[in-house]
This record gives C-alpha cells, structure tokens and sequence, in this order.
C-alpha cells in the first residue's frame, strides 16, 4: 500500500454534520479495528453528528466525537475508554474550523486533530494521534495508540491501561542520519513495531524514504509512521 | 574514586569498568568533591554502518555529547532521560547522526531504574549506569 493521506475541513456555523459522519465511517474501513467498533447516534441533542467507537482490544476503544454543550460553540473530543472509565486524549479549542486529516499506510494510522480561527493555518501532517500494533513483553500482540502533545510528552493507550511518557528531543537536520526509536510503553514495556520517535530525522511533517533500506516512514512533528 | 585539592580546587575522577567497555568521572570544582558516579566519559567498541568494528568514545557535556569513532567528532543532542524505579527500563543505542556509526554496548537511558550503579535488567543483563547512560556488562543480552 502506498501512503495515503485525506483532510476532513468543518466550520462552527454550519455544522458539517454530514462530513463528520463520513470521515467517521471512513475512518470505519482505513484500518483493521476490532470488529466491536462501531458508528452510531449520539445520547442526545449535545452530540452532533454521530459518536464513532474504534475498538483497540476487546475491552478499550477511541470515542471520537463533536458535541456542543453552548449554542455556537462546539468540541471535537478523542477519549479512550475501559469499562466505566475514560482519559481525554485531546478536546478541541472552540475555533471556528476543525480540521482532521488521516493519513494511512500499511502499517496503521496517523490522525491530525486542530482547531484554528483561520483556516489558511492548515498544516495537514501535525499529526498527534497515531494507531498501530504493539508487541508486548510476554510476545503478544494488540493494538494500541499514541497521543503526542506539542511539547513531546505522549500518552500511550493499549491493553486497557494509558500510561503518560515524558518528552523527548527531535532533532530536524537534514544533514544527518535518520535514527528512529521505537515507541515504548514505559509501564507495561509494550514496544510499537511501526511507530518511532524521530531522534534524528531529515524531514518532518513529510514522506521519508532511507535510501539505505528503502524502508517508507510518514513523518508527522517528532514521531513517524512506518509503511 | 579518587580526590585531590588544595582548599580551592578539588579533583574528582571515578572509573567504571565492565567486561564490555569503561566509563569515567572527571570533574573539578570549586567549593566542594563531586563524590557522584554521573560518568562524563564512555569508551567503548562501535559498529560503522559498512559493519567495521573500532574502538569509540563519548564524552557528555551539560546540553549535548559528542561522539568520537574512526570517522570523526559528532554532536549529539539528548533524547531525555527519565530516572524512576516505577518504570521499565528502556535503553536506546548510541548512535553518531553524523556518520551512522553505533556503540555496542553504550546505551541512552530513555528510562532507567536509577543512576550512578549497577543495575540488574531481567532479561537483558547487569548495566553500570549514569546519569544518563548505561555501559552494559556481561556476555548475556
């Protein structure tokens, strides 16, 4: 598979209800969630648009939705759920375009969720969710995701449990070798198999092709994407 | 660990040895002894990208490291180190950005269990570590 990326843009005074409900049902068939998922009404009229349930494992799934509890004002908000609890992975701001762009490679998903007050401020590949397989110390394998923060600490959801990573540096140079570093869950020891800090990096917000291996990465700000 | 001074300037220099490499303290202040085991110096063996084993250093400043090998002097910034015994331990390679050479057996500590000592990963083998690197020991891992 190549990479493939694709931009949902939505605008406060209209609701792009339709829109949401697409990318959701889109977002239903670009990876391979587990088969509880689902995309469906919400409990009330707080709710716009559907409520979209990505199942992770068999007990926590991503909830993504768009609700509005004032008139004019509305929230994406991402949370990941087990049982009876929830962590709010990330709630929009109230601006007036909402954009999301998902990027797809064989390997999993790389999600940007922004807010902005204008909409020429769009950089498509800040991407801050990313969804992939984990291989976990006992050598099994389950799906898990990774919320990066602006300032490089990230929180890392999988098998039911989060747990917050402190931050790291990124070094942007294309003068150097590129030296990617798995993504390690630090509570459970989980390693991602398809997902890397970029320590060093030629490129960001970018394809990246190592010429060395020939290996394909979708780069966001500091973490990567293989394909 | 040995210290030397005068009342005005003391000396402090520690060695860590393993069957893998050495790492070394060196410091001079003003005040009082640096007695921590924060090892400023890692020697030893690197691989280069076309698999030619050599002997390497690095050398830790406050802000970045440098990396000496066969193919020259690298500045490197750090990744961030984490020290907490709550946390797995997870070492990540030293690699010079410069010229892809990697240290063997000389690993960042993205988190490690504690610093300045000698410290027993399950699975992995016994680790001198530092402030913010680890030179690993032993045949196992």
């Amino acid at each position: 598979m190549s990479i493939e990326t694709k931009t949902y843009v939505f605008s406060n005074e209209t609701f792009y209800v339709e829109g949401w409900n697409n990318f959701l049902t889109d977002l239903l068939n670009d990876y391979n969630w587990e088969e509880q998922s689902s995309v469906s009404d919400g409990p009330n009229s707080e709710w716009i648009g559907k409520i979209g349930k990505f199942y992770l494992n068999e007990n926590g799934y991503l909830a993504f939705e768009w609700y509005s509890y004032r008139y004019g004002e509305s929230f994406i908000r991402v949370r990941f759920v087990t049982g009876e609890s929830s962590v709010t992975l990330y709630t929009s701001s109230q601006w007036s375009y909402k954009y999301i762009t998902v990027g797809k490679t064989s390997k999993g998903l790389a999600i940007l969720f922004k807010a902005e007050n204008d909409i020429l401020n769009l950089n498509s590949m800040q991407y801050n969710l990313y969804i992939g397989e984990i291989v976990n110390l006992d050598g099994s394998v389950t799906k898990g995701c990774i919320y990066l923060s602006d300032d490089n600490s990230h929180t890392i959801c999988a098998n039911s449990k989060t747990s917050s990573e402190s931050t790291f540096t990124s070094v942007i140079d294309p003068t150097r070798k590129s030296f990617l570093v798995p993504v390690t869950d630090s509570t459970t020891g989980g390693v991602f198999k398809d997902i890397y800090l970029m320590a060093n990096s030629p490129v960001q917000y970018n394809k990246l092709k190592i010429a060395d291996t020939g290996n394909k990465y979708l780069c966001g700000k500091s973490i990567c994407l293989a394909d | 660990m040995a210290r030397t001074g005068n009342g005005q300037f003391y000396f402090s220099h520690a060695l860590g040895k393993t069957s893998r490499g050495n790492c070394l303290r060196i410091t001079s202040q003003t005040g009082s002894y640096d007695d921590t085991f924060n090892f400023n110096i890692y020697l030893g063996d690197v691989t280069a990208s076309d698999g030619k084993t050599s002997k390497g250093c690095i050398y830790l400043d406050s802000n970045s490291y440098k990396i000496i090998t066969d193919s020259g002097v690298s500045t490197e910034s750090y990744l961030g180190t984490t020290i907490t015994p709550d946390r797995k331990a997870v070492f990540v390679p030293v690699v010079s950005s410069m010229y892809g050479d990697k240290f063997n057996d000389v690993f960042q500590m993205r988190y490690g269990p504690l610093s300045g000592g000698a410290v027993q990963i399950e699975g992995k083998g016994e680790f001198l570590s530092g402030a913010k690197f680890a030179l690993k020991d032993g045949g196992e891992g």
